[in-house]
């Protein structure tokens, strides 16, 4: 397998203060790559920089072996798609903005999409099972479905890798499983090399093949999810009590939050 | 073909029959009624009469041609800054243009330069008083080779206010003829008897229509915010400059050619979104006609109310899209915001 994404040193300066600090580390063809860490930790940050979205103060960022800076717009959105975390605000039709998908494909004088456009959007809604959206307006969905909409118009976008920034931090338990399931198929049996932001180190540990640990804008560590995923880790880079169990039906490691209450009661037994 | 290019050429049609109605309509109705019939016998040169072909083509069709090119090109301006700003309320002269126009054109009034210059002097120092806030603006809104939007919307607000503060000055020390002339000019007006002028304002309009309808799809992107719009491939900073630099020329000759026509970019637009939704391929094209159209109406409807005397066009236009707006704004299930 060889590394699709590369990062190298990578820093970040807003204004004064230091977002992202000499950040090394590779991403492998096929990889869904789980980025995880407390709030501030710059994991947003990191996406937006390997997005072009924010230009980085130092480091390099390499996609395919070649620097960030080779890629023009067009070029590079016809690589990676990036789904972001705020959810859509917008009130255009649910089809018009999953075919603006096709945009990065489009000449620069070309003002509509194909009938190749067409059907490339309507293979991604079929895939999804938005048949019954497509008609909708965008703030007239649940947050479930806006994450659905919003991964169809990535998936138009047919790039070998997808940046996502917390696909899950809106919905509840079930419809967090259900993007989390379509995200692993499309890993799975498309081979696209996924790197997502998950604040839910419970989903993180079950899905990611590879997780990179963040504090304040550092590696802590990366690797598996149980090399990275210890009671030691978390409460050096989360500054809390947890306790890490073996998942009985994945064998994955499973984490519960120790609350003040629980500590109180039973301190000795932990 | 695509479904989405035919209905823009429908609706284009459309409106574009609106815009000829309404054109007729203007240039039969005014102090001398000329019956339609008349109107357009006299345009195809079947019919001769002296007096009615020297109303019709000599008079009344120039106004209604500068209405259109202004008026249309009021309204692409205002639907390019609404998209790239991304705010509902943003038009033309928002952005501090009308207010370098308005300088320019006080201070040759107080120089009495206009004597010195000759007859395009009007126009002419408009012009250079918009285009110099316009740079300006640009210059001032570029900081980190991001060009600022917000920045730019506040900047341009506060110039507006300044060259209000300046125009008065100007006028607080001027002769009263002189006030008059400033006056008159802030208020609007379609009145221009130079034809070459009209000619050269009606060319830029159409170029800038063209401009703005190639940049029609890009600036749906817009309304998903800058960054995915980035993350969908569009170079970001170019078109927010082009299409600044588009609307904002655009506007600085109409307001050097007509003076100060306010709510046409900022009422057409929203009317057209309303009418026919988002999509900025299929606005560009209406808003213009309508925009062209809703002008000469306006117009004729401020040579007729009180004849013969004839009111500022931008008294008509701000009365009409004022109230227009508020109602709009009052109705149940219109989204103009977002």
């Amino acid at each position: 397998m060889e590394q699709i994404i590369s990062i190298e040193d990578l820093s970040f300066k807003y204004n004064s203060r230091q977002i992202l600090d000499s950040i090394t580390f590779e991403v492998f063809e096929g990889a869904f790559y789980g980025v995880i860490g407390p709030n501030g930790a710059g994991k947003t940050t990191l996406l937006k920089n390997i997005m072009k979205l924010l230009t980085s103060s130092k480091g390099e960022i390499y996609i395919n072996g070649s620097p960030l800076s080779n890629f023009t717009i067009p070029e590079l959105s016809q690589k990676i798609s990036y789904l972001k975390q705020e959810p859509l605000a917008s009130d255009i039709e649910v089809f018009e903005y999953i075919l603006m998908g096709r945009s990065p494909y489009m000449k620069n004088f070309q003002l509509y999409e194909s009938k190749q456009d067409h059907d490339i959007a309507e293979k991604y809604i079929e895939l999804l099972e938005l048949e019954e959206l497509v008609g909708k307006k965008l703030h007239e969905l649940s947050g479930g479905e806006k994450q659905l909409v919003q991964l169809a118009r990535n998936l138009t976008q047919e790039t070998p890798i997808m940046l996502i920034d917390e696909p899950t931090s809106h919905l509840d338990i079930s419809h967090q499983i259900q993007i989390l399931n379509i995200l692993h198929d499309i890993n799975k049996e498309m081979n696209k090399t996924i790197l997502l932001v998950l604040h839910d180190l419970n989903m993180a540990g079950e899905y990611c093949d590879q997780i990179l640990l963040l504090k304040q804008g550092q590696v802590y560590c990366e690797g598996k999810p149980e090399e990275v995923l210890t009671y030691q880790n978390i409460e050096d880079t989360f500054d809390t009590w947890v306790i890490v169990k073996e998942n009985p039906l994945s064998g994955k490691p499973y984490i519960i939050p120790v609350t003040r209450k629980m500590k109180k009661d039973n301190i000795e037994d932990v | 073909m695509n479904q989405k290019f035919v209905k823009t050429i429908i609706y284009s049609l459309i409106a574009l029959i609106v815009l000829l109605l309404i054109s007729l309509l203007g240039i039969s109705v005014g102090a001398e009624n000329i019956p339609l019939l008349t109107v357009i016998k006299t345009l195809f040169n079947i019919e001769n009469s002296q007096l009615y072909e020297d109303i019709i083509i000599n008079l009344r069709l120039p106004r209604v041609i500068l209405g259109f090119a202004v008026g249309g090109a009021l309204s692409i301006s205002g639907l390019l800054l609404q998209g790239i700003f991304r705010n509902p309320l943003v038009e033309p002269f928002t952005i501090g243009i009308s207010g370098g126009a308005s300088v320019g054109i006080s201070l040759l009034t107080l120089l009495n330069l206009e004597n010195i210059i000759g007859f395009l002097s009007l126009p002419v120092s408009g012009f250079l008083g918009a285009i110099l806030i316009i740079l300006l603006v640009y210059k001032l809104g570029i900081k980190n080779n991001t060009f600022r939007i917000t920045n730019i919307l506040l900047i341009g607000v506060m110039i507006s206010f300044i060259s209000s503060s300046l125009v008065m000055f100007i006028m607080a020390i001027s002769k009263s003829k002189d006030i008059n002339t400033i006056l008159f000019w802030l208020m609007g007006s379609l009145e221009e008897s130079n034809l070459k002028l009209i000619l050269i304002t009606l060319f830029i309009s159409i170029f800038g229509l063209i401009i703005a309808f190639v940049l029609s799809r890009k600036l749906n992107l817009f309304s998903l915010g800058e960054e995915e719009a980035k993350s969908l491939g569009l170079n970001v900073e170019r078109i927010k400059r082009l299409v600044y630099l588009t609307a904002s020329v655009l506007t600085g000759f109409c307001v050097a050619v007509s003076g100060v026509i306010s709510f046409v970019g900022l009422i057409i637009p929203h009317f057209m979104r309303i009418l026919l939704g988002k999509d900025n391929r299929l606005l560009v094209i209406t808003s213009y006609l309508i925009g062209g159209a809703f002008l000469i109406l306006s117009d004729t409807l401020a040579r007729t109310v009180i004849a013969p005397l004839q009111l500022p066009v931008g008294v008509i236009t701000g009365l009409i899209g004022g109230i227009s707006f508020i109602y709009l704004l009052n109705r149940k299930n219109v989204n103009i915001f977002g």
